[in-house]
């Protein structure tokens, strides 16, 4: 049987209400259009609760995915969010991992870009540590 | 390359709801704008060996969970 090999990661520590810490479990990806040589690297935010990949629409404007061409959509969970979907690459450099993956372009995402269960997770084992503020991934 | 996890020795509050680029190594910010586009294009040549995040605001809690 072969031992899964995990990388380790820190929680990214931000700032958070009453001059609280915030632990997030954030990874360096890629987004990239289907067509054209644009990429976005970005950190995003492994979600667990995220049904599919979310992504700030500037992270489309600027790959030079054209709006206008995409299906739109509302999100909904604790509040919504409008926006539009369409397929990207997204690649995650520390495995050489890439796929394409339907993704949402949320208006008004608070932040960069989260990475749910539909596209995200099969790609990876993942193990969340929080108190030791450690999380790991390993390639499937 | 080891890579910084406290991102509040490099951000601060000016930066909140804002797009900033960030070394690789997450040790320093590099510039930061409202727009990920105009922040790109400011960076030239030099875009793509930053990785960049949009910062949350500091007073707030939240629960994403779009499902």
């Amino acid at each position: 049987m072969m031992r899964t090999r995990w990388k380790e990661y820190d929680y990214k520590i931000q700032a958070g209400p009453g001059m609280s810490w915030v632990h997030r479990p954030l990874i360096n990806i890629e987004v990239r259009a289907l067509e054209g040589n644009e990429k976005a690297p970005i950190l995003a935010m492994i979600d667990s609760g995220t049904d599919g990949t979310v992504f700030h629409a500037d992270i489309a404007q600027t790959l030079g995915i054209d709006e206008a061409r995409c299906k739109r959509g509302v999100l909904g969970g604790i509040g919504s969010l409008e926006g539009f979907y369409t397929e990207v690459k997204i690649v995650v450099p520390d495995f050489n991992v890439s796929f394409r993956a339907p993704v949402f372009f949320g208006k008004k995402l608070p932040m960069d870009g989260l990475l749910g269960q539909a596209a995200f997770f099969p790609h990876f084992k993942i193990r969340f540590e929080k108190h030791k503020n450690k999380f790991y991934l390993a390639a499937v | 390359m080891k890579v910084n996890a406290d991102l509040t020795k490099i951000v601060g509050k000016e930066h909140e709801e804002k797009w900033v680029a960030l070394t690789k190594a997450h040790d320093r910010l590099v510039d930061f704008a409202d727009n990920l586009q105009v922040l790109r294009t400011r960076l030239g040549d030099k875009k793509n060996e930053y990785v960049y995040m949009r910062v949350l605001r500091s007073d707030r809690e939240y629960s994403f969970s779009y499902t």
